[in-house]
């Protein structure tokens, strides 16, 4: 994974003017995978919840170091479905938000793990 | 960090399990089922759905040698850290921990093979149980015709146990499975597995692993996506969702009649040759008023309900509901529950029963507490009969929507909604009093769209036959002849009385005050007490006993019907059966899952006074 990534996982602000200088990012990519806009692509950073549904969420695929992909917004905005270790998953929005996304991995990324 | 373990490796070869139990498992929607429709024959629902599979099924399996091999289908596990009751079964059961099931001499880890990297995760937390395991890399078929390729070779020698590419819908490979079954199968290398406790572990782990095994994922299907966007599309998608429900409902009607007619009328003629072979006497009439009467005018229905699970199982094998979850989660969080409690829901269209036990894939106990004592609310099938009798007596056909909805398709739709507003309703009432709880995190996976196989649907309905058939043949059979009995008593001047001054008869007339105020005499109400039983009893009962009354032959019953009922009691009457517990094998698997008998009761009492009450009004209004 990519260290200097890391360092701006917790800071909102540094991480939003990362996104602001990276020209192969599309629209409203930020830290948060519920900012995922359609089409878009992360890698996934942390997951802020109890350890249950952490684990969960894991088991689902949503690991950290894993590159999840939003593919739509479902009707009225409220669920969005994303494809992560290759299966498709819907999240309701609020747990979406809840799961941080390396900031400079929104672009394309190879997996840096996956050897 | 990975660390070494000391090798179990001899357990994990492959060793002979005959004559002992073998259980599969794997993730959900890795087509588990079908695979072990294919090894044993035995039916196993297949479902799309993750986690539906909520019963374990055993099957057997006969080997070459004489021996024989009991399967276990497990539920899907998405990993070693089980959350819901049918995942902690599945774990329960691995870990030799279950109180029913002996441990498995065996496991058969079935993975799919279009998903590998993902997938290979499973595989540390499996072998480590120390179980002679195969692992089955299954959708083969899928995975050569979206151009991938895996070399099952590389896998083996990395994790040390047989490895098989398989396709249970072609059968590709399924003669090395067997042969692992017999024992036969040529052990793999042994290999020292890393220890690994994390999952991001496992995920590196298994990525590495299909990297050095040649693995070339297929590629993505497109359709897929293309089939999301319109499912899923904010207007199309409900509007879809929609116009299927209505379509079904219109074919239970307009498809499923002739049938059904061809089906009465081979009962009619076979009740003839009896009739003709048979002395007169109290048998004949046992089997002609009551055997036949009433247990054939039960079977009648038997082409609509199975009209009904065929479009159940094409929705469900093709991954459709999933998606209509996904479309419900809205309305179901605003009634306090989730998009998953729609799965439940949606089965106890077809019986509360498996809906019951379906809950279990629930997470949040309150959640899946709501969910079990509203399914019976919905219109399951035992319903279907008594509504197609009622409506068909009362409801005269007429085109609504030209010829995509006519009058009858759309009170029974009508009937369909009030139950599931009703469940709603009561789901709100109890999620916003006494089972209140903090929404947990909402997360469904997405089963890739399939084609439904028709192997996989026959099964369904070949199963779903023989569960209303054994239902004629036993609950409603026995009820039946009680009541033939019941009114064939007292004999006066050697015969048997008028049905109004027999046994059943006084019953009725005792009760007849109670269902009078919804405008029903005594002859419902017997029906009411008979089908307590099971719902489509009732039909049964109507059948003997306005077979016994008729002079000369048996009057169609609906014709029956309309002389005896006002048009406000045929309401009054849909209205109870809508809403009453009439199903007392619903009761009792309830009180087997919530533990006690409080909540059956709670249960039984709720949903008797929602459905007086509802018959009451329906009968003032229309009467």
């Amino acid at each position: 994974m990519g260290s200097a990534a890391r360092e701006d996982i917790s800071t909102f602000d540094s991480a939003a003017a990362n996104i602001g200088n990276e020209p192969a990012m599309r629209g409203t990519e930020s830290d948060r995978l519920d900012h995922l806009s359609p089409g878009a692509t992360g890698v996934i950073a942390a997951l802020d919840f109890e350890e249950a549904d952490r684990v969960r969420l894991m088991e689902l695929g949503f690991i950290p170091g894993s590159s999840v992909s939003c593919q739509r917004v479902v009707p009225l905005g409220d669920l969005a479905i994303f494809q992560v270790e290759g299966t498709q998953v819907a999240l309701r929005k609020d747990t979406a938000a809840r799961i941080t996304l390396q900031p400079s991995s929104a672009a394309r990324n190879p997996d840096a793990d996956s050897g | 960090m990975p660390t070494a373990v000391e090798p179990r490796s001899e357990t994990r070869h492959s060793v002979p399990v005959k004559n002992r139990a073998v259980a599969i498992c794997g993730p959900p929607n890795v087509g588990k089922s079908s695979f072990f429709n294919r090894l044993t024959g035995l039916r196993q629902k297949v479902a799309n759905y993750p986690g539906i599979t909520v019963e374990k099924r055993v099957g057997s399996l006969k080997l070459e040698d004489g021996g024989q091999v009991d399967l276990i289908d497990l539920p899907g596990i998405v990993g070693m850290h089980p959350r819901s009751e049918d995942e902690r079964i599945c774990v329960e059961i691995l870990r030799g921990r279950s109180a029913t099931l002996p441990r498995p001499a065996a496991a058969i880890l079935l993975l799919d093979s279009t998903n590998l990297q993902a997938h290979l995760r499973m595989v540390p937390g499996i072998l480590g149980l120390g179980l002679p395991t195969l692992v089955v890399l299954n959708m083969a078929d899928e995975l050569e015709a979206r151009g991938g390729s895996v070399d099952t070779e590389a896998v083996s020698a990395q994790i040390g146990v047989p490895v098989v590419l398989a396709s249970a819908v072609t059968g590709t490979g399924m003669k090395e499975v067997v042969r692992f079954l017999q024992g036969s199968l040529a052990p793999a290398h042994k290999v020292e597995l890393p220890v690994i406790n994390n999952i991001p572990g496992e995920r590196k782990w298994a990525h590495s692993v299909a990297a050095q095994s040649s693995y070339h994922a297929p590629e993505p299907s497109l359709w897929g996506r293309r089939l999301d966007r319109v499912f899923l599309h904010p207007v199309g998608g409900p509007m879809i969702f929609l116009a299927v429900v209505i379509a079904v409902f219109q074919s239970i009607f307009t498809l499923a009649v002739p049938i059904m007619d061809a089906v009465e009328s081979a009962i009619g003629v076979s009740a003839g040759w009896i009739g003709a072979l048979l002395p007169d006497s109290m048998l004949k009439g046992l089997l002609l008023d009551g055997v036949w009467g009433g247990v054939g005018s039960v079977v009648v229905f038997l082409p609509q309900i199975l009209f009904l699970f065929l479009f159940i199982g094409l929705l469900e094998d093709s991954g459709y509901l999933a998606r209509a979850a996904v479309i419900a989660d809205r309305s179901m969080r605003a009634i306090g529950l989730e998009g998953r409690s729609f799965i439940p829901l949606l089965s106890s269209y077809a019986c509360a029963i498996p809906a019951v036990m379906a809950a279990r894939t629930i997470e949040n106990q309150r959640d899946r507490l709501a969910t079990l004592l509203v399914a019976p609310l919905t219109t399951c099938s035992a319903r279907l009969p008594v509504y197609a009798l009622l409506i068909a007596a009362f409801i005269p056909e007429r085109p609504l929507l030209g010829p995509f909805l006519g009058t009858r398709a759309a009170v029974l739709l009508a009937l369909y909604a009030a139950g599931f507003i009703a469940a709603c309703g009561t789901a709100w009432l109890l999620k916003s009093m006494v089972l209140r709880s903090k929404p947990a995190p909402f997360v469904l996976q997405l089963p890739a769209y399939r084609w439904p196989t028709v192997r996989s649907l026959a099964f369904r309905l070949i199963d779903r036959s023989k569960i209303f058939l054994r239902r004629a043949g036993t609950v409603i059979l026995v009820t039946t002849i009680v009541l033939w009995f019941l009114a064939s008593v007292p004999y006066q001047d050697g015969e048997p009385p008028p049905i109004g001054e027999s046994l059943a008869g006084s019953i009725g007339r005792t009760i007849e005050p109670l269902v009078e105020p919804l405008g029903l005499n005594w002859k419902i109400g017997i029906g009411l007490i008979t089908s307590l039983a099971a719902r489509e009893v009732i039909v049964g009962t109507l059948g003997t006993i306005y077979g016994m009354e008729a002079d000369e032959g048996s009057p169609a019953l609906q014709q029956a019907l309309q002389s005896e009922l006002s048009f406000g009691g045929a309401i009054a009457l849909l209205m109870f059966f809508a809403f009453a517990m009439q199903c007392m094998s619903t009761v009792a698997i309830v009180r087997r899952e919530t533990g006690g008998w409080k909540w059956p009761a709670i249960q039984f009492a709720y949903m008797l006074v929602l459905a007086y009450s509802t018959g009451f009004a329906a009968y003032k209004v229309f009467g």
